[in-house]
């Protein structure tokens, strides 16, 4: 089945299964890795992206829901002023150990500072609880998160 | 100098983590790789009577122990555990077949052709049932796979004159590393089948290149590549070497590369765990309660087949002691085999259970002679030339007292002590503890010989070549500040790749709290010498191999001297409340304060600490995996095998005091595990003291703690 969607702000076609994971699309049709597959069942939050602006597990989700969506992964992100912002505050407070939670973690802090962009420190453990770190104990993903909505209330016009 | 070494860098591997960009193993593109999964034992225990396999379309193919080129096991400290097996099944889920081929679907449905005739034995799932050797002995005559006692000074004495005896039993349960990515290996044939390479998720390089060469023999050449590995905490020590010896063998006989990545539910099934413990504690004491003499018996779960269960239960004896200097002493410990998944390694490595024991006993004997939990520690603090359990010597300063002051400070320990043993519901824990560096008395000298090399190019480009990884713990940041230091470069210009093995030195496996100490040792004294051969515009290099302090003595034979080189030290406190009426336990607060020598980046060293703490807290708290009747875990998936989110501990506040170590880079020692020490054991005094009760096993859920308060 072919399907169409809005992939970071292209439009792509992939001829799969309908029920096929987006997860399995994106990182094996469209080559975008930075997805990762952490459980498989929607517990981790490490497959997380944006459908039409909202976090979603791309684990959990049937290509066949995607068609005409908007999706935006990691790759999509992480080069625009938000996510070049989150990269490297997660790089100077120490945010990512392995690392292999963290692009997940990135896009859940993303979705939170839209919605608050300056965030105590409950807001941020609650805002990231979806994911799973298993290396830092979240207090330096925290941390990062904190340096990043600092930063950019120091910057004139900054919008997440 | 000191000062600037501990202030942190952003890690230079942090933007390729955070924008999705590091390369894991299933990350990479192997597009002419079949898909090979394993057959593995549908039950527990029994003999093999015949393997049925339905017929093989063309392009897929079935692996056994009959290809195996050379030895049918994988060579782990031990060789009991077979590559594939042959007639004997120990445990459901042993590996018995590969079978591979292009599309994994149909892979599966093969999978799911198999059958296997089986005569069944009755499995022996517990502690009892394995040392009662039930359905026979599996190893040995006993199944008791290593057993070792240590005596200091007269233990028979002084419980001979003892006034008071306190015997408590102390347990802790199995624990999964739950590295956030599963296993995954690329392993493919190379120099027209004359080599096989393996690329993946690893902790030890050479430990698999040493592996697969037994297994396959000595005609072939063996290279082995680290992809970025996304956590391990010891299940990537071991478990990598299960997967690539048959892996290894199924690629030469197919001639084509071979990817096999783990999903979630196969990799919590049947990878190693972390050794569950029953350990009995008996203290003499005289009438003032002070400690004459202690007896320490700690028996470990093994599993199925060794590994490292020796050196696990080595680990855990030379640990139970802690950071106490207590005159008579005899400790004995056995590891039993069961008929469950071969326990494994796990950050630690036996210190977790041995302290938990320890640091339990010690709140006993606080509430038996109504003594504070820190006055009572105080009087047998290990000092600088005091001796240990083994007979050695402690040769470093120690300031485990200031580390005490410290930590009560912070968390005002004290105040909080005595209010909350009038004020219900409410508990603080303290638990005192070290951790010894680098491998076992003199295992690095003898038995691991690390090597590093620093080399530079014509540009004058500087990169460090070592076979130690980082899984996230960070020697991408501290090696190359260690390198960079003294040699004047920034960190971040040093070169320092994942290690292959056709590149880099054999520098030792990376675990036991040896990378920074041990490793990062020979990268600071290689960059020294090869400061002062500089030579601008010429390429040039410099090799340093290990060798022990001055000082340290060691006998294996009779497992005397100088357990280690040198040990990291800690103290943990840890404030709950407890719900009345849910009984679920609430951590308020918690503190790690530790001496790590010096820290070569601050907040390399507190994520370490406060990561490390979660985990312990969560090994003490939440991660309840438990066992069928069958030996197999009941806890599947993350929806069941519960680890800490972001909501479910506060804070941990993480503070170091420096105390240079002689022989560590920029005066450096191991801390990478005793951060999963000791937070365990002072949650657990926390609810001990909230309860009123004592709590001797962990994990210490909402469900147990309504058993003790039944």
């Amino acid at each position: 089945m072919k399907i169409t969607f809005q992939l970071n702000g292209t439009e792509k076609t992939v001829d799969v299964e309908p029920m096929s994971r987006l997860l399995d699309v994106l990182r094996e049709e469209c080559r975008l890795t930075g997805t990762k597959e952490g459980c498989g069942e929607g517990e981790c939050g490490a497959c997380s992206v944006f459908i039409n602006g909202a976090l979603a597990n791309s684990c959990l989700v049937p290509v066949q829901q995607i068609v005409g969506a908007d999706v935006t992964t990691i790759e999509g992100v992480r080069e625009t002023a938000a996510g070049t912002r989150l990269v490297e505050s997660f790089t100077e407070a120490h945010s990512a150990q392995c690392g292999f939670c963290t692009p997940g973690i990135l896009l859940a802090s993303l979705d939170l500072l839209r919605r608050n962009s300056d965030p105590d420190e409950a807001a941020i453990r609650h805002g990231i609880s979806g994911n799973i770190c298993r290396c830092t104990g979240y207090d330096m993903i925290v941390d990062g998160v904190h340096l990043a909505a600092e930063r950019a209330a120091e910057e004139d016009g900054f919008t997440w | 100098m000191k000062r600037d070494i501990s202030r942190s860098i952003p890690r230079p591997d942090g933007r390729a983590k955070a924008g999705g960009g590091a390369a894991y193993i299933a990350d990479i593109p192997y597009e002419t790789a079949l898909t090979a999964r394993f057959y593995r034992s549908t039950f527990s225990r029994g003999r093999v009577k015949a393997v049925h396999l339905p017929d093989l379309p063309e392009g897929y193919f079935v692996v056994d122990h009959t290809d195996v080129p050379a030895h049918n096991h994988v060579a782990l400290i031990k060789t009991d555990w077979p590559a594939f097996a042959v007639d004997e099944i120990r445990y459901k889920g042993q590996i018995m077949l590969i079978v591979a081929g292009p599309d994994p679907r149909e892979v599966d449905r093969i999978l799911g052709e198999i059958t296997v005739d089986y005569d069944p034995i009755p499995p022996a799932v517990t502690l009892d049932e394995g040392l009662a050797c039930v359905g026979g002995a599996m190893h040995g005559t006993d199944n008791i796979y290593a057993e070792f006692t240590v005596v200091k000074g007269d233990p028979e004495q002084a419980f001979a004159t003892a006034e008071r005896v306190v015997e408590g039993t102390y347990e802790t349960g199995f624990q999964e590393q739950l590295y956030m990515e599963p296993q995954g290996l690329v392993v493919w044939p190379a120099a027209e089948g004359h080599k096989v390479v393996i690329h993946g998720s690893l902790q030890c390089p050479y430990y698999v290149k040493h592996a697969v060469e037994e297994t396959i023999g000595p005609g072939y050449a063996v290279q082995v590549i680290e992809a970025t590995t996304g956590g391990a905490f010891g299940g990537k020590e071991d478990y990598p070497e299960i997967m690539a010896a048959p892996l290894a063998v199924a690629a030469l006989k197919i001639g084509k590369p071979l990817r096999m990545i783990f999903d979630r539910t196969e990799d919590m099934a049947w990878t190693s765990k972390r050794h569950p413990s029953r350990t009995t504690v008996r203290t003499a004491h005289d009438g003032s309660g002070r400690i004459l003499g202690m007896e320490f018996d700690v028996l470990l779960d093994g599993g199925a087949y060794e590994s490292y269960s020796m050196i696990v239960l080595q680990r855990a004896i030379f640990t139970s002691n802690g950071a106490y200097n207590i005159p008579n002493v005899r400790v004995h410990g056995r590891a039993v085999a069961t008929t469950t998944v071969p326990s494994g390694a796990f950050r630690g490595f036996g210190a977790p259970q041995a302290l938990f024991a320890l640091e339990m006993h010690m709140e006993r004997i606080a509430g038996e002679f109504a003594l504070p939990p820190v006055a009572l520690r105080r009087p047998y603090l290990l000092k600088t030339g005091d001796p240990t359990i083994t007979g050695g010597t402690i040769r470093e300063d120690v300031i485990i007292d200031r580390l005490i002051d410290k930590a009560t400070e912070l968390s005002d320990f004290e105040a909080k002590r005595e209010r909350y043993d009038r004020d219900p519901w409410r508990g603080i824990g303290i638990s005192v503890f070290n951790h010894g560096c680098g491998f076992t008395g003199d295992g690095e000298q003898r038995i691991i010989k690390g090597v590093a090399t620093i080399r530079k190019d014509a540009d004058d480009h500087v990169e460090i070549l070592v076979a130690s990884m980082d899984m996230g713990q960070g020697p991408q940041t501290t090696f190359r500040k260690v390198a960079g230091a003294i040699l004047g470069i920034p960190a971040e210009e040093i070169g320092y790749d994942n290690p292959d093995t056709d590149k880099v030195p054999d520098s030792g496996p990376t675990v036991a709290s040896r990378t920074i100490m041990i490793v990062g040792y020979l990268v600071q004294e290689a960059a020294k010498e090869l400061k002062a051969q500089w030579k601008p515009g010429e390429a040039q290099e410099v090799e340093k191999h290990y060798t022990m302090p001055p000082q340290m003595k060691w006998d294996q034979e009779t497992l005397t001297g100088d357990a280690y080189a040198a040990y990291g030290w800690g103290v943990n406190v840890v404030e709950v409340s407890v719900d009345p009426v849910s009984w679920e336990p609430a951590v308020l607060g918690a503190w790690g304060v530790y001496d790590v020598g010096v820290p070569i980046d601050d907040r390399v060293v507190a994520g370490q600490i406060q990561g490390g703490m979660s985990q312990a807290l969560g090994y003490g708290s939440l991660e309840k995996l438990e066992v069928d009747g069958e030996g197999v875990f009941r806890q599947r998936s993350m929806a069941d095998y519960i680890i800490a989110t972001s909501l479910d501990f506060p804070r941990t506040t993480a503070v170091t005091l420096n105390n240079p170590y002689e022989f560590g880079p920029f005066g450096a020692k191991g801390m990478g595990e005793m951060v999963h020490d000791g937070g365990h054991a002072a949650y657990c005094a926390a609810v001990r003291q909230a309860l009123g009760r004592e709590c001797s096993s962990i994990p210490l859920t909402p469900e147990r703690i309504m058993e003790i308060m039944r």
